[in-house]
């Protein structure tokens, strides 16, 4: 099968090729035929590039080890559930699996696209088609994932013991295919551009996509940051890792274009700014897909080291080059239809916010590239890690959630200062009273008051919005609390399920803060039946089961943990240790509420009967997962699209034109 | 096996590729009304209402002066009455033809 | 129930005489590099090195060190060079490091809000009274908008 896969990967290659070019060529010569055959070459693609993929996952099953990738990636004693994980685990199958998703939501966004950008369809797919021409020819002349060995080995080398975790089976797809189509937004905008039209036409699809991507990245990065909790040991989430930090960088550039493409779509503002915004995004992905690939860096994520680098380098450098010379190209085109009415709105908090969030992501990229920089022009060996990007990135984040709770209350085009200060008044008293009973209960941290009173503002002002927006719809169309608050919500479906997500941000701000400023870490040695106290809680250690299996020791430990002399719980944290890999995986046993997590992990087995433990007490960690799926939510609602309630205005105006006559 | 496969994937990439340019289009009119613009859906009717909606509700809820409310609830009905005559007078041009 | 004293906890991690600030000693390995990792602090991994690392930390705050005496002794040359702070020293050419971002920040806001003023003087001008004949002419059209909002307001009122 795996012959049928390698064949199905060259033909696409041809597919995406031909398109590219039949796209192209019958745009140009006005040749719509061509164009209709470039677009379905776009959609069999999919389905070749599906065959492609699925003869791979069936060469893991029948753990095929003629196969160079399926040998180095899996082995007989690997339960067949993490050949999805497998899949991705090196260079090769994480190419196909890019250029399958990029296939089928290219095709998708294709065939979706809204009437206003048909007629630079053909333009977009070129560009879709050229970027899948991109990946499958690495594929095909430098990294196959169908190359076989000289001769078949009787056992693979195995998986990865880090990836064999449940976060391990969304986090890299998600990411991976949430970078890579930022393509399409971009393309559309791009396709648009090149098409002479410059003007509003590619934003309803250019929104859809760069919010749904947008969710799609956060999902991949919370469950990234989830996997590190539970499996990495150390008991933080986030470490600014320089591929965390490729993954980051691009949706921070994202979270600024759904904002301002609002301004856009609501004002017809912020043209070029737009395009410019969706095209930092895109270099960001691809910088992002170059480190994954063979960057420079060295990271925890450097799964496949490979002579890949400057291959992904060319192409960031045409990914980003190209763009920029085609905006400039059609410079004149995108001037923007409306003025600014004033510096009090919406527009211009909008603005504000993008140019935070931009900073967010230049000051995270200064940080990579520095010790670049350092070591050419200072000839100096310099790290930037974890404490940098807290310091620089923690006070443009907090001016973020600042504006958070300033920003809804703003109108459109001008605000009234006097209702702005009325409007503020309970989200402010909120935040007040909250810092205030924050510094009586003891907690003195200034980041952490700061923090947790932005964080009062926010919901404060969101709920207010809320109540507010209810009764006015009660006093004007006599709606019942419930029936008005729903019906506030759907009538503005963008602002409204922006508010959830909001929410979610203000979840996941909570954990950061909690975890940061308040984090109680606690390492320990004891031997069976010892015990240590941790805050509140008293951690007795029970005993350890050695399990050996063929390709690894299993340490499963047991602890019970009390409180104020109570038994709470019973928790087996374990440690793994594989051979293979001369490595030792852990997985931690947490028992989380909303308050605070217990953290327990094995950190070693010493030959005397001792274990080391990690112990941490980890407060409001709980709300972080949580706002995992708030944030879905409001994205969906942010999406749901608004039922037509206009009729043509044709058939509108015709009785008044007959009035007229 | 693989290869009857595969010479099967094939066959169906070639058919769906070829099949818009061996068979001569019927509605070249259709294909050619894709081509015309459609109205991008700013400056649109719909975003105008739409415009008109958010700024009744911002006001509800006071956060628009009065004065300014009339002014650009003024300025946005004009707009759609515009894009209402327009549609009308380019309807009206459609019938005479 | 055995209690695992607060001595045997800083013999097991590290060996020292004396007594430090765990917390203190907790926030020092947040800021050094384990030399054999890939991007990991020394809090972050279970290498031997950076357990050894680990424990010297402890030495040098129960022998009277401060943070920054103990990160300097880390940093020597003949140790592990700047390289194993987690972040750029802030001096000399370095401090370039931490300068850069916020400059260009303010530089942005600056930017961006000046724009703004930009676009909003020319806005200033335009927006002419329109002509009377024109203000007739829409007259039907004006009261066809009118009733479809009142329409829609209608149609949202029915179907709830």
């Amino acid at each position: 099968m795996a012959d049928l896969g390698a064949a199905c990967l060259w033909m696409g290659l041809a597919l995406a090729a031909y398109s590219f070019f039949a796209s192209a060529a019958g745009q140009l010569r006005g040749a719509p035929a061509l164009v209709d055959s470039g677009r379905k070459a776009s959609y069999v693609l999919v389905v070749a590039l599906l065959v492609s993929t699925l003869s791979l996952v069936e060469s893991f099953i029948a753990r095929d080890f003629s196969l160079k990738y399926v040998a180095e990636h899996s082995n007989l004693a690997m339960p067949n559930i993490y050949t999805w994980v497998a899949f991705y685990a090196g260079n090769e199958g994480s190419l196909l699996y890019i250029a399958f998703a990029l296939s089928a939501m290219s095709a998708l966004a294709i065939w979706l696209a809204p009437a206003s950008t048909r007629p630079t369809l053909a333009w977009t797919t070129a560009i879709l088609m050229l970027i899948e021409v991109f990946f499958l020819a690495v594929m095909g002349f430098m990294a196959n994932p169908f190359a076989k060995l000289p001769f078949p080995v009787p056992d693979g080398q195995g998986i990865n013991p880090l990836l064999t975790h449940f976060g391990m089976f969304f986090h890299p797809p998600a990411l991976m295919a949430g970078l890579v189509s930022i393509s399409i937004p971009m393309a559309f905008s791009l396709g648009s551009l090149i098409g002479g039209k410059g003007g509003d036409e590619w934003i309803d699809a250019g929104r859809a996509w760069g919010v749904g991507i947008w969710a799609l990245l956060a999902a991949g990065l919370l469950l990234g940051s989830w996997w590190a909790y539970t499996i990495l040991g150390w008991g933080g989430f986030w470490f600014w890792d320089p591929v965390e930090n490729a993954a980051f960088m691009p949706w921070i550039a994202l979270t600024a274009f759904v904002h301002s493409i609002m301004v856009q779509k609501r004002r017809g503002m912020f043209r070029m700014w737009n395009i410019v915004l969706i095209d930092v995004a895109f270099g960001l992905a691809l910088y992002g897909m170059f480190m994954n690939r063979g960057g420079p860096v060295p990271s925890v994520h450097s799964f496949g080291a490979s002579t890949l680098g400057w291959v992904f380098l060319l192409f960031l450098a045409f990914g980003v080059a190209v763009p920029l010379a085609i905006f400039f190209w059609r410079y004149d085109r995108m001037r923007s239809a409306q003025r600014l009415d004033s510096m009090l709105s919406r527009e211009a908090a909008f603005l504000v916010n993008n140019l935070l969030l931009l900073g967010i992501a230049f000051a995270t990229l200064w940080g990579t590239v520095y010790p670049l920089l350092s070591r050419l022009f200072a000839e100096q060996e310099i790290t930037v890690a974890r404490p940098f990007y807290d310091q620089v990135n923690g006070p443009l984040m907090l001016a973020l959630v600042l504006l958070m709770g300033v920003g809804p209350l703003l109108p459109w085009r001008r605000a009234n200062l006097q209702s702005l200060q009325r409007a503020l008044l309970m989200p402010g008293s909120a935040a007040v009273a909250t810092m205030l009973l924050l510094v009586v209960m003891g907690i003195r941290q200034p980041y952490a008051v700061i923090g947790f009173g932005l964080c009062a503002l926010v919901s404060a002002s969101i709920v207010g919005e809320w109540v507010r927006g209810t009764l006015a719809r009660r006093r004007s169309a006599g709606d019942s609390p419930v029936v008005g608050f729903v019906r506030l919500i759907m009538a503005n479906r963008p602002r409204y399920g922006g508010y959830v997500v909001h929410l979610a941000v203000v979840m996941v701000a909570l954990g950061v803060v909690g975890q940061s400023f308040y984090g109680v870490q606690r390492d320990v040695a004891l031997m069976p039946g010892e015990s240590v106290t941790v805050g509140a809680y008293t951690m007795e250690y029970v005993d350890t089961t050695a399990l050996a299996f063929v390709d690894r020791t299993e340490f499963r430990t047991t602890v019970e943990v009390y409180r104020d002399g109570e038994l709470l719980t019973v928790m087996h944290p374990q440690r793994t240790f594989h051979p293979a890999f001369n490595m030792a995986s852990t997985r931690a046993a947490i028992r989380s509420t909303p308050v605070e997590d217990f953290y327990v992990v094995p950190s070693e087995n010493r030959e005397d009967g001792a274990v080391g433990f990690r112990i941490l007490v980890n407060p409001l960690v709980w709300w972080m997962w949580v706002a995992g799926p708030v944030m879905i939510f409001g994205t969906v609602i942010a999406l749901w699209p608004a039922r037509a309630t206009v009729r043509r205005p044709v058939s509108v105006a015709s009785p008044a034109a007959g009035a007229a006559d | 096996m693989p290869l009857v496969l595969a010479i099967a994937v094939a066959l169906l990439i070639v058919g769906v590729v070829a099949w818009p340019l061996l068979v001569r289009r019927r509605h070249p009119a259709a294909e050619q009304a894709a081509h015309d613009a459609p109205p991008a859906d700013v400056g649109s009717l719909e975003s105008v209402y739409e415009a008109i909606r958010t700024l009744q509700m911002e006001h509800s809820l006071g956060r628009i002066s009065d004065a300014d409310f009339r002014e650009q609830l003024h300025e946005y009905r004009r707009q759609a009455a515009v894009i209402l005559r327009d549609a009308d007078r380019k309807a009206g041009e459609a019938r005479d033809e | 129930m055995v209690m695992a004293s607060a001595s045997s906890v800083a013999a097991q991690s590290g060996g020292a005489a004396g007594s430090y600030d765990e917390a203190e000693a907790q926030a020092i390995d947040r800021m050094l590099m384990c030399p054999v990792c890939p991007a990991q602090t020394i809090d972050q991994t279970e290498v031997a090195l950076a357990k050894q690392m680990r424990a010297q930390v402890r030495e040098l705050l129960a022998s009277g060190a401060t943070r920054d005496e103990a990160l300097a002794w880390f940093a020597a040359p003949e140790r592990y060079g700047p390289g194993v702070l987690a972040e750029p020293p802030r001096s000399g050419f370095n401090l370039i490091a931490w300068i850069v971002p916020g400059v260009v920040v303010v530089a942005a806001l600056a930017g961006g809000l000046l724009t703004l003023r930009a676009m909003r003087r020319r806005s200033d001008g335009g927006d002419s009274a329109a002509p009377a004949d024109e203000i007739n002419e829409l007259q039907p059209y004006l009261a066809a908008v009118d009733r479809d909002l009142a329409l829609d307001t209608d149609t949202e009122r029915s179907d709830g």
